[in-house]
C-alpha cells in the first residue's frame, strides 16, 4: 500500500522524500519552539504569581491574549499583518526573506508565543498547589523572594507539572500544521501535496498518520521518562500528590495510558 | 505603512456577520454532537465493555495524536465514500464543506469530551454508587438520575474550557473554503486589499468572545470551588 | 562571631519585645493588644486554646504574618516593612511548624544546608560541617542523605530544627511541634527540645506538652481570644491558675 511512496517524483526525488523533509519541518518547529515556549511560559506564569500588580496584570494580558485568538488567526496575524504594520523598509525585509524561512520564522514566534500562553497557565497552577508552608518555611530561614521562587517552588512546581506538560509537548506538534497556511511544507502539507500528485489520498494521509502517531508515542514516553527521572524519592506518582479532585491538569493530561493499543 | 482605516470594518460587518454565525454554529453542533458521543464513549469504557472498549480507547488516542487540520482533510476525504457505502451503491457521494467540517468537528471533539467525562466518573465517589444499590436503582437510573449529573456539574468548567478552544479551532475550515469569521475576512481581504484592518477585526472578535467566555468559566470554577462538594 | 555577640551593644536588651501588638484576619481580631518581653536565655510556653492567638504571635515575631498595629522588636532590630530589617531578624530567629514544612525536593542534609549556604554565604565545606554536626545533635546524621518523605513524622520533625539551628539562630519559635505527630513519635522531639532548652537557648514554645513546660519553662503564658490572660511561673500556673479561664483550659487538656 505504502509502494507509491518509493516512486520518483517530477523533480527526481521520491515522494517519501517529501514526507521526511515535511517531518523535518515539522521537527524544526515544534522543538524550537518548544524551547522557547517553555522559557517564555516559565517566566510569564511566575509572573501571575507575583504580588507586584504590575508584573501580575502584565502576565495576565499576556495568557488572555495569545490564549484567546485562535492559532491560525495568530500565524495570520505574524505573516501577513505585522510587515505591514512595521516601518516599510523592515516590513520589506521581512516580505523578501526567502521562501522556506519566511514561512519557517513567523510560524516559530507564532507557535512559541502561543504555546507559552498555556504552559504559563500550567506553571501559575503548579505553584498555586504547593502547600503554603513551603514560601513560609523558606521566609523563615531568611531566604529572599528570588532565593524562594529558585531553590524551593520552581524545582517542586516544575516537577509537579510534568505530566500536564506531556499535553502541551504534544499539542506544539500538533499545531505546526498550522503552519501551512502560511506555506510552510511541513508534514501535513506534503501528504496533501503526495496526494494531490498520486490521488492515493489513502495512502499519503495513512502515512502521515502513522509519523503522527509515532510522534505522539515518543513524546509520551519521553515525558514518562522524564517525570520518573525527576520524581522525588519517597514520594507516590505525582497524580496521587494532587488528589482527586478534577481540574485541567488531570483532564488535559494525554493518551489515556493505553498507547500500546494503536502501536 | 499604509495609514489603517477601520472603516472598512463597519463596512464589511454584515459579511463578517454571517461568517460568525457559521463559526458559532458550527461550535454549537459539534458541542452537541461531541458530548453525546463523548458520554457514549466514556460510558463504554467505564463499563469495561471488552472489545468495544478496546476500539473507543484506540479511536480516543487516535484523535488526540494527529492534527485537526488532518483529520479535516481525511474526513474531507472519507465522508463521501463511507455515505456512498452506506447508501449501497458504492458511488461516492459528494458532501458539501460544511457538513463535512460539522461531522469532522463532532466526531474529534467526541474524542476531548469524552476524557473529560471518563475523568468526571471516576471521580464519583463510591459512596454514591453503594447509596444507589442500597436504593435497588437500576444501572440505568443510577447513571442517568445519579451518576452522570455530578459528573457534567462538576466537570462543567473544564467541558466550557474546552467548548471555548472548539470556538477557536473552528477557524481551521478556513483550509476547507468555508466562510467563518476568519473565511469571511480573509475573502474580503483579498478583494479589497486591506488584510491588516480585516485580519485584525477577525482577532478582535475571536479575542472579545473567547474571553469573556473564559471569564465566564473562571467564575464557574471559583463557585464550585466555594461549593467544594462531590469529593 | 562569639566574640562579636559580647560586644553587641543590644545584649542587655530583652530578645524580643512586643508590644501593643494588633492583628486582624479581616474582621477577626486575631492578637489584641498583646504585650510580651522574652528575656534572652529564657524558656516560654505559649497555650491557650485553639483560636486563641498563640501561633499567630509567633508568627508575628518572624513577620511571616505582618502586624497590623503595635511594636515588635527582635535583638534590637524593629520589624517594619523594610525588607532589610525583616530577613536580618529572620536570620536570628529559627522557627519550627507544626507540619514540619521540610523542603520535599531536597535531601535531609541539603534541607539543612540551602539556607546557610545561600543567605549566610558560608562556603559548601562549612556548611556541611555543620549540618553534620547539627544532625548528629538530633541523632539523625545516619539518614542525611534520604529524602524528607522517606523519614517518619518524628525524624521529619527533628530535621527541621536541625534546619532551624543551622542558621545558628539567638531564638527558636516552636509553633506546635508536636501536634501532627503520632504519640510514639512525641517524645522523640521533646527531648530534643528539652536538650536545646538545656544548652541555654532562647526559646517560645506553643505547645500543649504540659510535661515539657513543667521541666524547661521559665514562664507559661496562658492565651484566650487575642489576649494574654494570665502569666506566671509553671509550678504555680498549673497548680493554682489565678483565673477561671485557665481553669477550664487546663481541666480540659488533662482530660
Amino acid at each position: 500500500m505504502f509502494g507509491v511512496l518509493l516512486e520518483k517524483t517530477m523533480d527526481g526525488q521520491r515522494y517519501i522524500d517529501w514526507l521526511l523533509s515535511g517531518l523535518g519541518w515539522t521537527l524544526a518547529l515544534a522543538f524550537f519552539g518548544w524551547w522557547i515556549a517553555f522559557a517564555i511560559g516559565v517566566v510569564v506564569g511566575i509572573g501571575r504569581t507575583v504580588r507586584s500588580s504590575f508584573f501580575g496584570g502584565l502576565a495576565r494580558l499576556y495568557v488572555e491574549i495569545f490564549r484567546n485568538i485562535p492559532v491560525l488567526v495568530q500565524m495570520f496575524l505574524w505573516y501577513f499583518v505585522l510587515p505591514e504594520l512595521l516601518p516599510s523598509a523592515m516590513g520589506d525585509w521581512i516580505k523578501q526573506i526567502p521562501p522556506p524561512w519566511g514561512s519557517f520564522f513567523p510560524a516559530l514566534w507564532c507557535l512559541s508565543l502561543y504555546t507559552a500562553a498555556r504552559i504559563a497557565e500550567q506553571v501559575r497552577a503548579g505553584i498555586e498547589a504547593l502547600p503554603k508552608g513551603q514560601p513560609e518555611a523558606a521566609a523563615a530561614l531568611g531566604l529572599s523572594r528570588y532565593l524562594t521562587y529558585r531553590h524551593i517552588i520552581l524545582p517542586q512546581a516544575l516537577r509537579l507539572i510534568v505530566p500536564s506538560l506531556t499535553s502541551e509537548v504534544m499539542g506544539i506538534y500538533k499545531n505546526t500544521s498550522v503552519a501551512l497556511t502560511i506555506g510552510m511544507m511541513e508534514l501535513t502539507a506534503q501528504a496533501r501535496q503526495i496526494s494531490d500528485a498520486t490521488f492515493q489520498t489513502f495512502t499519503a494521509f495513512g502515512a502521515a498518520t502513522l509519523i503522527y502517531l509515532t510522534l505522539a508515542l515518543i513524546a509520551y514516553q519521553t515525558m514518562m521518562l522524564i517525570d520518573r527521572a525527576v520524581r522525588i524519592p519517597g514520594t507516590a506518582p505525582g497524580r496521587e500528590a494532587v488528589g482527586l479532585d478534577i481540574d485541567d491538569s488531570i483532564l488535559e493530561s494525554p493518551l489515556p495510558g493505553n498507547m500500546e493499543v494503536v502501536k | 505603512m499604509n495609514s489603517l482605516d477601520f472603516s472598512i470594518v463597519a463596512q464589511a460587518w454584515p459579511y463578517l456577520w454571517s461568517g460568525l454565525l457559521l463559526s458559532l454554529s458550527l461550535t454549537v453542533a459539534a458541542f452537541l454532537i461531541g458530548m453525546l458521543l463523548g458520554t457514549l464513549f466514556a460510558l463504554v469504557q467505564h463499563f469495561e465493555l471488552r472489545i468495544l472498549s478496546q476500539v473507543v480507547r484506540s479511536y480516543v488516542a487516535l484523535m488526540r495524536s494527529i492534527p485537526l487540520i488532518l483529520v479535516l482533510f481525511w474526513f474531507f476525504f472519507l465522508v463521501p465514500i463511507v455515505l456512498g457505502h452506506l447508501s449501497g451503491n458504492g458511488r461516492p457521494i459528494p458532501t458539501g464543506a460544511t457538513y463535512t467540517a460539522l461531522i469532522t468537528f463532532g466526531l474529534f471533539e467526541a474524542a476531548y469530551y469524552s476524557e473529560i467525562i471518563r475523568v468526571g466518573l471516576r471521580a464519583v465517589n463510591k459512596g454514591q454508587f453503594e447509596a444507589c444499590q442500597a436504593l435497588a436503582l437500576s444501572t440505568f437510573d443510577t447513571y442517568h438520575h445519579v451518576v452522570l449529573p455530578q459528573v457534567f456539574r462538576v466537570a462543567s468548567p473544564i467541558i466550557l474550557s474546552q467548548t471555548i478552544i472548539l470556538f477557536q479551532d473552528t477557524s481551521l475550515v478556513y483550509v476547507l473554503s468555508l466562510t467563518d469569521l476568519l473565511g469571511a475576512a480573509s475573502k474580503l481581504a483579498q478583494l479589497n486589499g486591506r488584510l491588516v484592518e480585516m485580519y485584525l477585526a477577525a482577532a478582535a472578535v475571536y479575542l472579545i468572545l473567547s474571553s469573556v467566555a473564559s471569564q465566564f468559566v473562571a467564575s464557574l470554577r471559583k463557585r464550585y470551588a466555594v461549593a467544594g462538594t462531590y469529593r | 562571631m562569639q566574640q562579636e555577640r559580647a560586644v553587641n551593644p543590644y545584649d542587655r536588651f530583652p530578645m524580643v519585645i512586643v508590644e501593643h501588638l494588633i492583628k486582624r484576619f479581616g474582621s477577626f481580631n486575631a492578637l489584641s493588644d498583646v504585650n510580651l518581653t522574652v528575656a534572652r536565655g529564657e524558656k516560654i510556653v505559649l497555650c491557650g486554646p485553639s483560636g486563641s492567638g498563640k501561633s499567630t504571635l509567633i508568627r508575628c515575631i518572624n513577620h511571616i504574618e505582618k502586624h497590623d498595629y503595635g511594636r515588635i522588636v527582635v535583638d534590637g532590630v524593629e520589624l517594619t516593612d523594610r525588607i532589610r530589617d525583616i530577613n536580618s531578624v529572620r536570620c536570628e530567629v529559627g522557627m519550627v511548624f507544626q507540619s514540619f514544612n521540610l523542603f520535599p525536593h531536597l535531601s535531609v542534609v541539603e534541607n539543612c544546608m540551602l539556607a546557610p549556604l545561600k543567605v549566610r554565604g558560608l562556603p559548601q565545606s562549612e556548611a556541611l560541617d555543620r549540618a553534620m554536626a547539627l544532625l548528629r545533635k538530633v541523632r539523625i546524621h545516619d539518614q542525611a542523605k534520604k529524602y524528607p518523605a522517606q523519614l517518619s513524622g518524628g525524624q521529619q520533625q527533628r530535621v527541621a530544627i536541625a534546619r532551624a539551628l543551622c542558621m545558628q539562630p539567638k531564638i527558636m519559635l516552636f509553633d506546635e511541634p508536636t501536634s501532627a505527630l503520632d504519640p510514639e513519635m512525641v517524645k522523640e522531639v521533646l527531648e530534643t527540645m528539652v536538650e536545646l532548652a538545656n544548652d541555654g537557648m532562647t526559646m517560645v514554645c506553643v505547645t500543649h506538652e504540659m510535661g515539657f513546660a513543667r521541666e524547661v519553662a521559665d514562664r507559661v503564658v496562658f492565651m484566650d481570644c487575642g489576649s494574654i490572660v494570665e502569666e506566671g511561673d509553671p509550678s504555680t500556673f498549673f497548680r493554682a491558675p489565678n483565673t477561671e479561664r485557665a481553669r477550664v483550659f487546663l481541666n480540659q487538656i488533662v482530660h
